[in-house]
């Protein structure tokens, strides 16, 4: 297990590296600087770049860049004055996270027991009906979801707020529009699950052992059958956070997604750059999570210690 | 009338013969005749089919001009990018069978010409990804051992990266331009597949290297067969399957993510037409002029809903053993 952990970290930290040289890199690459505007006077500009490091040698800046993070600082952003990526993460974040977590509560518990109740009625008119709803989920697009139900809801029928943030009725359309793909793909997933599971010799053990109902489905199929649901969790968080892009857009929300595209308009480079790092950082800590908690919860992977 | 009788004489002995017994009656069918049996059995995956071959034939048909088709046909009416500006946000009916955008473009043409945009790119993504996978994974499961390890490392730290974050930063490098489709288009392309392969030579990898220790293989060796041969007649009809149920699923994924960039303005540039444009376009007009956001949105996701269901109909057609 040590061995495993120590593996997938090590993995993680490399990635990461890449990730942030290779955006630094890029950001270098774009032609021009954030200062090319032409009314801005030569000195100034010069200025400008000596202010913000530009005019020193690249191995230099990625030094300074990689020290500053280091020490968790971002930097300033280029188009807010006086305010740094730092700040905006802390200002945008908080709502970001707070959709985020609904949108995957929201999922996982309504996939799960979709999943799972479309196990038990297997073959008939809930399966059927749970299924077309899943393949729904995994093929239409968040972004598409949230502008018709926006249209639908909101400026048709008038019973939800269209946008903002605050109140429960304001998150509704949005934590449902970026939670439905983690409804489908975990109901199909559950449902796969707990047919796999139902068939198994120990169900039958278990009930010969004259266990009521309720017991077997929750400590034998429930428990059992969730086990390999939990790895698709690290792609769904990723899947949430890049959704949360366009949902934030569309409903009006003040989060870091606004910002992330917002900083993509504005060429914000260290904007760009401390977001991407941010999140990058933070999905792949997620996945490392998730990962780790499966070696866990999982004996064949605590025992035996990895998997290749 | 009296029933004929019954007695010895009618019947004949079954002639039993060993030579016989073996012979196969039926003629024997190949993996994809086999495959289309199954596949024409699920009505789902069929009906994925026949949605994705309507559309496909629509994106062709509608926006050419046709002069041999009288005067209304959509395609000998509009252009594309031509606007008119006494036509502004017509609802749809008339000659504008689905109306007009915010500025005069017919919305039927523009639609369609989308369509022709969105799945190439998503179709010629998904191809430059197989390709750049096969080779890879075919190297890597092939040659295995230190060269393997190598190989793995460096796909388990990019797997690592979140695709639409960086799909996202590659298209600030490769800003696609309005001069001509080709510029408009290429940048795109090389921002999905640059990340976009990784899934699929994961997969030929762990193919190959589960194929190439098998049997045949070495009978193969033995009988003196060259690499080339052992890998384009043994282990590449072996992969095919799963090779095609992948790149029926990753086509929807790069028309989502093609219609995700346009949707948040990075897309294809003015005045070329997405479903991802189009979507972003009626998103800004909704609230007056709903007609703009519900055929793009109703076109995205019926396309990405067929793909899906015909891939799910072909994974259970190429490969039995997988059905549940």
């Amino acid at each position: 297990m040590a061995r495993y952990v120590t593996r997938r970290l090590a993995q993680a930290l490399v990635t990461l590296w890449v990730i942030i040289t290779v955006t630094f890199l890029l950001m270098h690459a774009l032609p021009g600087d954030p200062f090319t505007d032409p009314k801005l006077p030569e000195q100034i500009r010069q200025n400008m770049r000596i202010k913000y490091g530009l005019d020193k040698p690249l191995y230099e800046q990625y030094g300074i860049y990689f020290n500053n993070l280091a020490h968790g600082n971002l930097g300033y952003s280029l188009k807010y004055q006086q305010r740094t990526v730092n700040d905006m993460i802390r200002d945008g974040f908080p709502y970001s996270a707070d959709l985020g977590v609904r949108a995957i509560l929201f999922g996982v518990l309504m996939g799960v027991s979709l999943g799972t109740l479309a196990a038990f009625y297997h073959d008939g008119w809930f399966d059927r009906t749970a299924m077309v709803i899943a393949v729904i989920g995994v093929s239409v697009p968040n972004f598409i979801i949230a502008t018709l139900l926006d249209y639908l809801l909101a400026a048709k029928l008038q019973i939800l707020p269209a946008a903002g943030w605050g109140s429960f009725q304001q998150s509704l359309m949005p934590s449902f529009s970026l939670g439905l793909l983690v409804v489908a793909t975990m109901a199909r997933l559950m449902r796969a699950s707990v047919l796999d599971v139902v068939g198994q010799d120990y169900i039958r053990t278990a009930k010969a052992k004259g266990l009521n109902s309720r017991e077997v489905i929750w400590r034998h199929i429930i428990r059992n059958a969730i086990l390999p649901v939990i790895t698709v969790l690290g792609p769904l968080i990723v899947n949430i956070v890049t959704g949360s892009f366009v949902i934030e857009q569309v409903f009006g929300i003040p989060g870091l997604g606004k910002y992330f595209i917002q900083a993509v308009y504005n060429n914000d480079y260290t904007l760009i750059m401390g977001t991407t790092i941010f999140y990058s950082a933070l999905l792949i800590v997620a996945i490392l999570l998730v990962d780790v908690l499966y070696g866990f919860v999982d004996p064949r992977i605590r025992l035996a210690g990895g998997r290749d | 009338m009296a029933a004929p009788e019954i007695n010895r004489e009618l019947f004949q002995p079954v002639q039993f013969d060993r030579e016989q017994a073996e012979t196969i009656s039926r003629p024997a069918l190949t993996y994809w005749q086999d495959a289309w049996i199954r596949l024409k059995r699920n009505k789902t995956a069929m009906a994925g089919m026949l949605v994705l071959v309507v559309i496909i034939i629509a994106a062709m048909v509608f926006p050419a001009r046709a002069s041999f088709l009288p005067e209304w046909w959509p395609g000998n009416l509009y252009v594309y990018s031509d606007q008119n500006l006494q036509e502004i946000s017509r609802p749809p009916g008339g000659l504008h069978w689905i109306g007009t955008d915010d500025l005069g473009r017919d919305l039927w043409v523009r639609l369609w010409t989308g369509a022709r945009l969105s799945l190439t790119i998503g179709i010629s993504a998904a191809l430059v990804d197989l390709l750049i996978g096969i080779v890879y994974g075919g190297i890597s499961g092939y040659l295995g051992g230190a060269v393997d390890d190598v190989m793995m490392r460096i796909i388990e730290v990019l797997f690592g990266i979140p695709y639409l974050i960086m799909v996202i930063l590659l298209s600030l490098i490769f800003r696609p331009t309005s001069a001509n489709l080709f510029s408009a288009v290429m940048p795109l392309l090389l921002a999905l597949t640059i990340l976009g392969w990784i899934g699929v030579a994961r997969l030929v990898r762990g193919q190959v290297l589960q194929l190439k220790n098998q049997e045949f293989v070495l009978a193969a060796q033995v009988l003196g067969a060259d690499t080339w041969r052992i890998v384009a007649k043994h282990l590449l009809p072996n992969v095919i399957g799963p090779i095609i149920v992948w790149v029926t699923l990753d086509i929807p994924s790069v028309i989502f993510s093609e219609a995700f960039l346009s949707f948040v303005g990075l897309g294809v540039p003015m005045p070329f037409a997405s479903w991802g444009t189009l979507a972003a376009n009626g998103y800004q007009f909704m609230r007056i002029w709903p007609w703009f956001i519900i055929f793009p949105s109703i076109a995205i996701a019926l396309t990405m809903l067929s793909f899906n269901l015909f891939g799910d109909g072909l994974r259970d057609a190429l490969d039995p053993r997988m059905r549940k």
